[in-house]
């Protein structure tokens, strides 16, 4: 009847998340459960199930799974064959899933080389995205403003901090941007064009198909950095081989249908380039009082003083999900400090080449990327509300919803209280809501007839010492 | 209901656990987010206060369908002049927790803010008691 009842939620509530279960590889061993953070997972019959309403797609469960049981669910690569002309969005944390032997130009040439007709970079959507954000925060409103970049942060205060939406940056996301500039710029073309967004991010690929702020995604399809990555090395090698052979000749960029790009490659994008990691945004947007917080259990612990009402004098908060970053994402491929230190390493290497060539004569500086006029700004603005998502509450009807929780209590204060998840949820007190909601019984607490303490102990005597 | 939290005097990493678990608690039984709002940082400031200048003490918390009533007991030094301590700046703080960032003259006023009625009693020497009410209005969102 209990797995009836969760069934019966299942069904209701038929959503598109990255982040999904392979049962065949999944042991039900309860370490996912312990660390999601919207306690959305539990397991029944000796596999995890996901919540799906609770699901906010931060990967943490793909990063904790010891059996690699947790996967990404990203567009594949031979989405790419249903459009005439192919255009890739890199994520600012692709160049960094490289090292610096393999310059902005040589990623760019070797995205081209794999089949990619036009190349626009994500990051002139995050200094796009920097200028809004500036211009909002000239205005008065509600303190600390926080950054709506990271999907997975939107879907935490939508649930759990409903309270901080009026203080989401009502701003598209920089990938977005990209897409509707990369769109626009091509509109002469009449082929079937393609946007496939080259991303680290789980949440993203939920985003792209359940937007929220906005109503429609410009972008077709998401293409993980773990299904690109290798593709792109190759090409990437065949341009400029580890150890060149005689009379090799880099190959030329290859467009899919010798289109050649109208789109060029812009300089000067270091300071969208920096959003791949912690600190990136702020490094753009070089404002006093704002602070860089990652890892999805850091914003939580910040969400929930600012609600409490004792952060003061913070005027904007840069949250992120992942530990370090975009470039920790759970479909990145390099080790994300060895992502971080190579995208510090970009873009110092980038100011230094800069310095270098305008310190003598200070002459030439490289062309800006164009940004879109003032007027333009606006269209980049949220476009929907944000409403909350009340998957926490127990009954609509507060009498209703209060007896319940007297129940949740009173069940509560019977179980051992160590929480040791062997029931399947990850606490004592979800398993006690989850028992008055129906998705659970009694029953399912392994440890109640045998009080934890006791029980072992005489075991351990009785039987471990004397064989 | 009735819930009952013990607050540890000084212990600066617990405090707010009150408040927390009473957002929880609240957004559990669908209550509106600005009310919720409203008793977190009144919670919070009443939590600080037992803990910073009642030597430690408890908080019990009533949920009823239109009133949520909280009361915050301590067997601190109590206060001398509540009307004074009601004045936005005046704390009795010492040096150590202001540089801690706390003891700023802004925790009853603030609770006075937010809360709908608020009742202190308190006599040098045996203790403070406020009590705050909330009251769920039509209307809040």
């Amino acid at each position: 009847m209990n797995n009836k009842t969760l069934q019966n939620q299942e069904n209701n509530i038929r959503t598109f998340h990255s982040v999904q279960l392979d049962a065949d590889l999944c042991v039900g061993c309860t370490t996912c459960i312990k660390f999601c953070p919207t306690k959305a997972i539990r397991v029944r019959d000796g596999k995890a199930k996901i919540f799906e309403d609770r699901c906010i797609d931060c990967g943490e469960c793909i990063r904790r799974c010891p059996k690699g049981a947790k996967k990404a669910i990203s567009d594949p690569l031979f989405i790419l064959d249903g459009y005439d002309l192919k255009v890739a969005l890199p994520a600012p944390s692709l160049y960094a899933q490289f090292g610096t032997r393999y310059s902005q130009s040589d990623i760019f040439a070797a995205l081209h080389h794999m089949g990619f007709d036009e190349v626009f970079d994500v990051a002139w959507g995050a200094i796009v995205a920097t200028e809004i954000t500036r211009s909002i925060l000239a205005k008065p409103g509600p303190a600390p403003r926080i950054s709506s970049a990271c999907p997975v942060i939107v879907r935490l205060i939508q649930q759990r901090f409903p309270s901080l939406i009026p203080n989401l940056m009502p701003i598209l996301p920089p990938s977005e941007i990209a897409a509707r500039e990369a769109r626009k710029r091509l509109s002469e073309i009449s082929r079937k064009i393609g946007i496939f967004f080259l991303s680290p991010c789980t949440a993203k690929v939920t985003a792209v198909r359940m937007p929220l702020g906005y109503s429609q995604s410009s972008i077709d399809a998401v293409i993980s950095f773990s299904d690109i990555f290798l593709p792109l090395k190759r090409a990437l090698e065949e341009r400029k081989p580890l150890s060149p052979k005689k009379g090799f000749k880099s190959s030329v960029p290859q467009a899919s249908s010798g289109h050649s790009p109208i789109l060029p490659m812009m300089d000067n994008l270091e300071p969208g380039m920096g959003w791949a990691r912690s600190d990136g945004e702020l490094d753009a947007l070089r404002i006093p009082d704002s602070v860089s917080v990652d890892g999805i259990s850091n914003v939580i612990d910040l969400f929930e003083a600012i609600e409490n009402g004792n952060i003061e004098s913070i005027q904007y908060i840069e949250a992120l999900a992942c530990p370090g970053g975009c470039v920790g994402g759970p479909m990145a491929v390099e080790n994300p400090h060895i992502a971080r230190s190579n995208m510090r390493q970009r873009c110092q290497k980038d100011n230094l080449a800069a310095e270098a060539s305008s310190s003598p004569m200070k002459a030439i500086k490289p062309p800006s990327p164009k940004l879109p006029e003032q007027e333009e700004l606006p269209s980049y603005i949220w476009t929907e509300q944000v409403s909350p998502k009340p998957v926490l509450v127990l009954d609509a009807d507060l009498s209703k919803a209060l007896e319940m929780a007297e129940k949740i209590d009173t069940i509560h204060a019977q179980l051992p209280g160590i929480d040791c998840g062997a029931c399947g949820a990850p606490d004592c007190d979800c398993l006690a809501e989850d028992i008055v909601r129906g998705f659970a019984s009694i029953e399912d607490c392994r440890l109640l007839e045998h009080p934890y303490s006791k029980g072992t102990k005489e075991n351990i005597h009785s039987e471990g010492l004397s064989t | 209901m009735l819930i009952e939290y013990i607050i540890p005097r000084m212990d600066f990493s617990a405090a707010g656990k009150a408040s927390t678990d009473m957002k929880r608690r609240l957004t559990q039984l669908g209550l509106p987010v600005a009310l919720i709002k409203r008793i977190a940082i009144a919670m919070y400031e009443a939590e600080m206060n037992v803990a910073i200048h009642g030597d430690g003490g408890k908080a019990e918390v009533e949920i009823l369908e239109d009133c949520i009533s909280t009361r915050f007991t301590d067997k601190g030094p109590g206060i001398a002049d509540i009307e004074l301590a009601m004045q936005e700046g005046f704390s009795t703080a010492s040096e150590e927790i202001r540089n801690m960032g706390f003891g700023a003259g802004m925790g009853l006023p603030n609770m006075k803010r937010n809360a709908d009625e608020l009742i202190i009693q308190s006599e040098p020497g045996r203790g403070t008691t406020v009590i705050m009410r909330f009251k769920l209005q039509t209307g809040e969102l």
